[in-house]
C-alpha cells in the first residue's frame, strides 16, 4: 500500500503554476528524492505534503488517510528544514521537548525520548546549549533530532544538507540514510544536488518546470534517462550531447556528426529491422539464442545492413547523441572508429582526470583514469576519441525523448 | 590624524551631551537651592542645599498626579502592546489580503491627527459618556495613539522572523495561538521593549489632552507641573523638585532600554 499518494497536485502562486498535475506514490519505508533545478516545484510538493502550500487542485493521502485539508500538525509528518528552523530562544533540550509538549506526553516519557534522540545523534553533552552556541553540523543534528523525537512515520527533508560543507555533507548523508533505515520511516527528500540524490534514494523523481520528467531508481535515472533533461541534469560532469544523423555507409549504419561517427551496434541481430536492410538477413548463430539479459556484452555486435527497429524511423534524420564523460574513450594513436580531438584543458581529480576537448565544433568532456590517460594530461593536444555505441544515449531532437535501442 | 579625529569626535559628543544635559542639571540644582538663591544674579553654584522643596512636594497633590501618570501610562502601554502585537502579527502573517496596505495606512493615519483637532470632540464625547476627568478616558485615548504606533513598529519585528520557525511549530502539532505565544512573541522581545519604551514616554509626556480632559481626579504629572504656576507667581523651587521627581524614573528607564531604543529607531534598515 502506498504510504504517500499525491493525486493531480497543482499548486499556483498567483497566475503561475509551480506544480502542475503531479501524481506520485511514495512507497512505505522508501527513501524518495525529489530532484530538480531551483524553481522546478520540488519544494512546493514537499510543502504541500506538510500542509503549508495551498493546493489549486489535487489530493494528498498519507497512509490511506486523506490529509488534503488537515492542519499541518494533524498529519503526523515531521520535517527537516534547510535552515534548520531551530528555536533560538530554547536550548537543545527545549527544542527537542517542544514537539513533545504538543503531544501532551508525561514528563518521564518526554525525558526518555529526549535521551534516546540525544544518544542516537551523540549530542548528550550539548543538551543545555543554545542553537547559536553550536556549529553548523551540530545545528543540523538538532534539526534531525527534533524531527525524529515525535516518531512520525513520514519524514520530509528540504535540502537538509545544503548548508553543510562538502566533507560534513558526505558524512551526514550516510547517517541520514542509516537513520531512515533503522527507524523504518518513509522519507521524502528535496534536493538540487544529483550526487546527493544518487547516493540516498531508493527512487528518484526528477522534476522540471512543475512536472515530473522521470521516476526511477538511481540506476535507471543514471543509465537510462527518459529524456534529454534528465540525461543532462543527472551526472557530473553533465552528459555530452551532440547532434548527428543516422546514415548508411556501405554495409554499416553510422551516427555521423561534425567531426565524429559512431557505428550502430545492436544486441540481437534477429531484432534486425528487415524493411530497411539492404543486405540479406544476417546469418548469425546468435540469432537462434533465446532472450538473455539485455546487456550481455557477447550479444553486442555490428550487424551488416541492419539498424535496431526503433532507429529505423530515423534513417537520414537528425538524432541527438548523448555520451557521459566517463564513457568517452581516448587513445594516443588513431584506431578504427576513433576520430581526432583537440585537448583544451585537463583537470586532475585525484585518481581521475577530466579532459575538455574539441570534437568538430563542440566541446566534449571525458573522464578517465589518470594513468591510462597520462598522454592527454602531459600536453599532447592531438588525441583520438571514440564513443562506444552501447554507452550512447539517443534522443529525438524534437521531443527530446529517449530512443530506446 | 586618525587619533585627532577620534579625539575631536569625543569632544563634539561631550559638547552635545553637555548642551542637552544642562537644563536637567539646572533643574536639579534649582530644586535644592534655598528660596533666595533661585533668583540670585549672577547665578550661584555654591550654596547650602536644602530639601525643603522636596518635602513640600511630597505632601502636595502632585503625588496623586504622579500616581495618575504612572497608572495611565502603565495600563495604556500594556493595552497597546497586547493589541498592537496581536494586530501586527496578523498583518505580518495574514496580511496578503486585498487592501491590507490601505488598512495599515489607516491605522497609521490615526497618529497623524494633531491632538488639538480632536480635543473638543473628545471633550463632548467624554462629558456625554460621564467619563470626563477619569483615568479610564485618558487610558483609552492614549491607547488609540499608541496602538497605531505599536502595530507599525512590531510588524517590522514580526516580519523578520523566518517563517520556517512557525511552520515547524505548526507541523509539530502546536495550534496557532501557541505558535504565536511560544515562538513568535519570544523572538520579538527586543521589539516589545522598544515599543513599550516609546509608548510609556509618549503617555507620560502628553500634555494637551490631559490638560483639557481632566479637572481634579485624573490630572497627570505634566499638567500638575503646569499648575505650580499660581495666581501669585511660580514656586520655582517646588516646581523644579516636582519636575525632578517626575523625570528621574524616565531617565532610568531610558538608560535601561537604550540599546533597544536605538535598534527600534533604526528598524527597517536592519540586515
Amino acid at each position: 500500500m502506498p504510504d504517500i499518494e499525491l493525486r493531480d497536485l497543482t499548486i499556483k502562486y498567483g497566475a503561475t503554476a509551480a506544480v502542475s498535475g503531479v501524481s506520485l506514490d511514495v512507497l512505505d519505508r522508501e527513501y524518495c528524492v525529489l530532484l530538480g533545478p531551483s524553481g522546478c516545484g520540488k519544494t512546493s510538493i514537499l510543502r504541500a505534503i506538510a500542509g503549508f502550500a495551498a493546493l489549486a487542485a489535487g489530493a494528498i493521502r498519507i497512509g490511506g488517510r486523506d490529509v488534503t485539508r488537515l492542519y499541518p500538525g494533524d498529519r503526523d509528518v515531521a520535517m527537516i528544514f534547510q535552515d534548520y528552523a531551530l528555536y533560538p530562544h530554547m536550548t537543545v533540550r527545549g527544542n527537542f521537548a517542544f514537539p513533545l509538549q504538543a503531544m501532551r506526553l508525561g514528563r518521564a516519557e518526554q525525558e526518555q525520548r529526549i535521551r534516546e534522540v540525544a544518544q542516537l545523534l551523540r549530542m548528550e553533552d550539548l543538551l543545555d546549549r543554545y542553537p547559536r552556541e553550536l556549529s553548523g553540523g551540530q545545528q543540523q543534528r538538532v534539526a534531525v533530532g527534533r524531527a525524529l523525537v515525535r516518531r512520525c512515520p513520514v519524514l520530509l527533508l528540504d535540502e537538509p544538507l545544503g548548508n553543510l560543507d562538502a566533507k560534513l555533507r558526505v558524512e551526514t548523508r550516510a547517517s541520514l540514510k542509516r537513520i531512515q533505515r533503522d527507524l523504518a520511516v518513509t522519507a521524502v527528500h528535496v534536493t538540487h544536488d544529483q550526487v546527493e540524490a544518487l547516493a540516498l534514494a531508493d527512487r528518484i523523481v526528477v522534476m522540471e518546470q512543475g512536472e515530473i520528467r522521470q521516476i526511477g531508481s538511481p540506476e535507471q535515472v543514471y543509465e537510462r534517462p527518459d529524456n534529454l533533461f534528465v540525461a543532462q541534469f543527472v551526472g557530473t560532469p553533465a552528459m555530452n550531447v551532440l547532434p548527428c544523423r543516422l546514415q548508411q555507409e556501405g554495409e554499416r549504419w553510422l551516427l555521423v556528426g561534425a567531426g565524429f561517427h559512431v557505428p550502430v551496434e545492436h544486441r540481437r541481430s534477429r531484432l534486425c529491422s528487415t524493411p530497411w536492410s539492404t543486405a540479406a538477413p544476417p546469418n548469425d548463430r546468435r540469432a537462434a539464442k533465446p532472450d538473455g539479459p539485455p546487456w550481455r556484452s557477447s550479444d553486442l555486435a555490428t550487424s551488416p545492413g541492419c539498424v535496431p527497429p526503433p532507429l529505423a524511423n530515423y534513417r537520414d534524420r537528425a538524432i541527438l547523441l548523448g555520451i557521459r564523460a566517463e564513457h568517452v574513450r581516448l587513445a594516443p594513436e588513431p584506431g578504427p572508429d576513433y576520430f581526432p580531438a583537440q585537448v583544451y584543458v585537463t583537470e586532475p581529480q585525484g585518481s581521475e582526470v577530466i579532459v575538455d576537448m574539441q570534437v568538430g565544433g563542440e566541446i566534449v568532456r571525458a573522464r578517465g583514469d589518470k594513468e591510462e590517460w597520462a598522454f592527454a594530461a602531459q600536453g599532447q593536444t592531438e588525441v583520438h576519441a571514440a564513443f562506444p555505441f552501447p554507452r550512447a544515449h539517443l534522443f529525438d531532437p524534437d521531443t527530446h525523448r529517449r530512443i530506446e535501442v | 590624524m586618525a587619533r585627532l579625529k577620534v579625539i575631536l569626535k569625543y569632544v563634539a559628543a561631550l559638547a552635545a551631551t553637555a548642551l542637552f544635559a544642562f537644563p536637567l542639571a539646572w533643574m536639579f540644582l534649582t530644586s535644592i537651592k534655598p528660596r533666595v538663591d533661585v533668583f540670585a544674579k549672577p547665578p550661584v553654584f555654591i550654596f547650602t542645599p536644602t530639601f525643603e522643596n522636596y518635602s513640600r512636594v511630597l505632601d502636595s497633590e502632585f503625588m496623586l498626579q504622579l500616581l495618575n501618570s504612572a497608572i495611565i501610562a502603565g495600563i495604556s502601554t500594556a493595552f497597546s502592546l497586547t493589541l498592537g502585537a496581536l494586530a501586527a502579527y496578523g498583518f505580518s502573517r495574514y496580511g496578503r489580503f486585498k487592501r491590507a496596505d490601505n488598512l495599515l495606512f489607516w491605522i497609521l493615519s490615526l497618529r497623524m491627527l494633531p491632538p488639538i483637532a480632536v480635543v473638543v470632540p473628545f471633550y463632548i464625547l467624554l462629558r456625554w459618556a460621564h467619563l470626563f476627568d477619569t483615568r479610564f478616558a485618558l487610558i483609552m485615548i492614549y491607547s488609540i495613539f499608541n496602538i497605531s504606533f505599536a502595530v507599525w513598529l512590531l510588524k517590522g519585528f514580526f516580519d523578520e522572523i523566518p517563517p520556517q520557525l512557525e511552520e515547524s511549530a505548526m507541523l509539530e502539532g502546536h495550534s496557532p495561538p501557541v505558535v504565536f505565544l511560544r515562538v513568535a512573541l519570544p523572538m520579538v522581545r527586543a521589539g516589545l521593549a522598544t515599543t513599550a519604551a516609546f509608548c510609556l514616554i509618549q503617555s507620560l509626556n502628553e500634555f494637551l489632552l490631559a490638560l483639557l480632559l481632566t479637572d481634579v481626579d485624573a490630572v497627570t504629572a505634566p499638567v500638575g507641573l503646569a499648575n505650580f504656576q499660581k495666581y501669585f507667581g511660580l514656586e520655582w523651587g517646588q516646581f523644579a523638585a516636582a519636575a525632578t521627581i517626575f523625570v528621574v524614573p524616565i531617565i532610568f528607564f531610558t538608560i535601561l532600554v537604550r540599546h533597544h531604543l536605538v535598534r527600534g529607531m533604526s528598524f527597517g534598515r536592519m540586515g
